[in-house]
């Protein structure tokens, strides 16, 4: 009978201290196949750890991210549950089938490898370590980011010997075979025996949709109106994804399915080469015009990724950057300021604005100033029959960017009245079915007067 | 007597000017929004629309069009403002899509007084509808 829960169970055996009054309580009791694939899990950590030389072969690790949630301050409120869903993300990755990783408090994790010896056990907790906080925080100091490795019992207690993560990655350059790294994670203990089938927790059932369907994610643009200068000189190159039944989602709507980060890369390096292939053909033809094009977070956060963007935008040539603008989506709000401002830098030499995707109700961007962004995208509600709240908060978003410097772009302005609210308030860029829709190509630049708008036909 | 057609979304600012209107001996009919005041337009013989330019779902520069296509003659003011930075480029749009005259917001009684002293010259001749 489990009368504590695992967590607790899993906290006490490997707690250093007793846990603190801050840690979030207990969950209730698991009930049904929660509680069999706990129980499962306890049973093989209870494998893993009957094993006598598993503390010596130094094969427990803890991980706490403590330098990055001082790191984020107040966001770390906010970014906890992705910070936890990109820890999960990041280990499973990292972690063979038989190791065991769980979460024992609040940013905190214990991983129990099964087979690799402590050299390389701490590699890869370095490389996780290293990874999450590159993600969230950009470059950090690896000396200040912690790894614990157990090495012994004391009083039921396990003993950790701690090391950073830049001491561990530089005792593995200067200890690994020629190999490398790669090499020096090969196994030295005797694997364990593998699970009998029957004792793994069944895989719960996950929703396939087919590739194809997945697929279905093109890209159109969309002309957006600098209404400040009446002309339609941007197009905004937005994700659309159809479904099989005719109907379409646009902008970040279409990406909110796709979790894997390499998927959105890919997307993203799709839209950029096929953006930048049109615009080199339309600018060869004479035309003049600028589009956007968007990048998600998940994209630039992660250096493999990035690097992989980056070297896309370095064969943009230089006659066509300066018509080039990026729209980052899926950031997380709150992002620090200091990871914004490098992203940006890294993007600046490729491009002439830079604008980042906000939620619309988001009101405060004070983090935001002096990143080097050259402004904000957001999505207005559709709802007619809001729309008077949507003007009065149109007012507040403007009024915070423009406190923080920044330009302001509604998109999904489908009214006059919203393209009138909008431009009252101060934005500055306007998008939406009112402007214009999304086409395959984007076209010339062209005038556009408010007279061109009220005189276009419109619904009231 | 004169009737006047205030079309504005707040209601502080249409119960001051129909205030300040009704002290003039004006007679003063009162739309939430552009769809509200067209249709009062078309059933009352109004001789002047003040119309916000800033309010959901019917617009005021939209409103002001339809009220030029349907009383051609019909003398409107149009207002806006109210601390929105941007509110005074769509005064001029609105009198380049036909208002006679624009008031930014907040705007003196003076001159609310000069606007409709200059679109009622004879406050006795009201324009009829087409």
């Amino acid at each position: 009978m489990l009368s504590l829960s695992l967590g607790e169970k899993l906290r006490n055996w490997f707690a250093e201290e007793q846990p603190v009054a801050t840690a979030r309580p207990a969950k209730a009791t698991p009930t049904g196949p929660d509680m069999e694939h706990l129980q499962s899990l306890e049973r093989r950590l209870q494998s893993l750890l009957a094993q006598p030389q598993l503390l010596s072969a130094g094969r427990v690790h803890m991980l706490n991210f403590d330098r990055l949630r001082e790191s984020l301050g107040t966001a770390w409120e906010d970014l906890r549950d992705r910070v936890h869903a990109a820890a999960d993300r990041i280990i499973n990755r990292l972690i063979a089938e038989q190791d065991v990783q769980f979460r024992t408090g609040d940013g905190e994790y214990i991983i129990v490898f099964a087979t690799l010896n402590r050299q390389a056990a701490t590699l890869v907790c370095a490389k996780i370590a290293e990874e999450l906080h590159r993600l969230f925080l950009g470059d950090p100091n690896l000396g200040d980011i912690k790894v614990a490795t157990a090495v012994g019992l004391l009083d039921g207690k396990i003993l950790y010997e701690h090391a950073s993560v830049a001491e561990l990655l530089a005792n593995i350059d200067q200890t690994a075979d020629p190999g490398g790294a790669e090499a020096a994670a090969v196994p030295a203990a005797t694997p364990l025996p593998a699970e009998p089938a029957a004792a793994r927790p069944p895989e719960p059932r996950k929703l396939q949709l087919s590739q194809g369907e997945l697929a279905q994610i093109s890209t159109m643009f969309r002309p957006l109106w600098d209404v400040g200068r009446q002309v339609i000189s941007t197009y905004m190159c937005t994700p659309v994804r159809r479904f099989p039944d005719g109907s379409a989602v646009e902008g970040v709507a279409a990406l909110a399915a796709i979790t894997d980060p390499q998927q959105l890369a890919k997307i993203n390096t799709d839209t950029l080469i096929d953006t930048v292939e049109i615009l080199d053909e339309l600018f060869r033809n004479k035309f003049r015009l600028m589009v956007s094009v968007p990048v998600c977070f998940e994209t630039l956060a992660a250096r493999r990724t990035r690097q992989e963007y980056i070297t896309v935008c370095q064969s943009v040539p230089d006659y066509l950057r300066q018509f080039l603008s990026f729209e980052f989506l899926r950031f997380p709000a709150g992002v620090p300021n200091g990871r914004m401002t490098e992203l940006v830098n890294e993007m600046r030499p490729f491009c002439r604005w830079s604008f980042l995707r906000v939620e619309f109700r988001q009101q405060s961007f004070t983090s935001l100033a002096g990143t080097g962004l050259t402004g904000l995208t957001t999505l207005v509600p559709s709802d007619r029959a809001a729309e008077a709240r949507t003007m009065e908060d149109l007012n507040s978003f403007v009024a915070s960017a423009e406190r923080a410097n920044l330009r302001t772009c509604v998109v999904g302005v489908a009214s006059t009245s919203l393209a009138i609210a909008a431009r009252a308030a101060g934005t500055t860029l306007i998008a939406g079915d009112r402007i214009g829709r999304a086409e395959e190509i984007p076209q010339h630049m062209l005038r556009f007067r408010w007279q061109d708008l009220f005189l276009r036909d419109a619904p009231r | 007597m004169p009737t006047v057609l205030v079309i504005d979304d707040e209601d502080m600012v249409r119960l001051v000017l129909r205030q300040f209107l009704e002290r003039q001996d004006m007679e003063v009919i009162e739309a939430q929004d552009g769809d509200e005041g067209l249709r009062l337009c078309r059933a009352h013989r109004i001789d002047l629309v003040i119309c916000d330019l800033i309010m959901p779902r019917a617009d005021g520069i939209g409103t002001i069009m339809h009220i030029r296509r349907i009383a051609p003659k019909m003398k409107i003011i149009a207002i806006s403002g109210g601390g929105r930075s941007h509110a005074m480029e769509l005064l001029k749009v609105a009198e380049e899509m036909g208002a006679d005259h624009a008031l930014g917001k907040p705007f003196t009684r003076d001159q609310l007084t000069a606007a409709v002293a200059a679109c009622l010259p004879n406050p006795t001749l009201a324009p009829r509808l087409r």
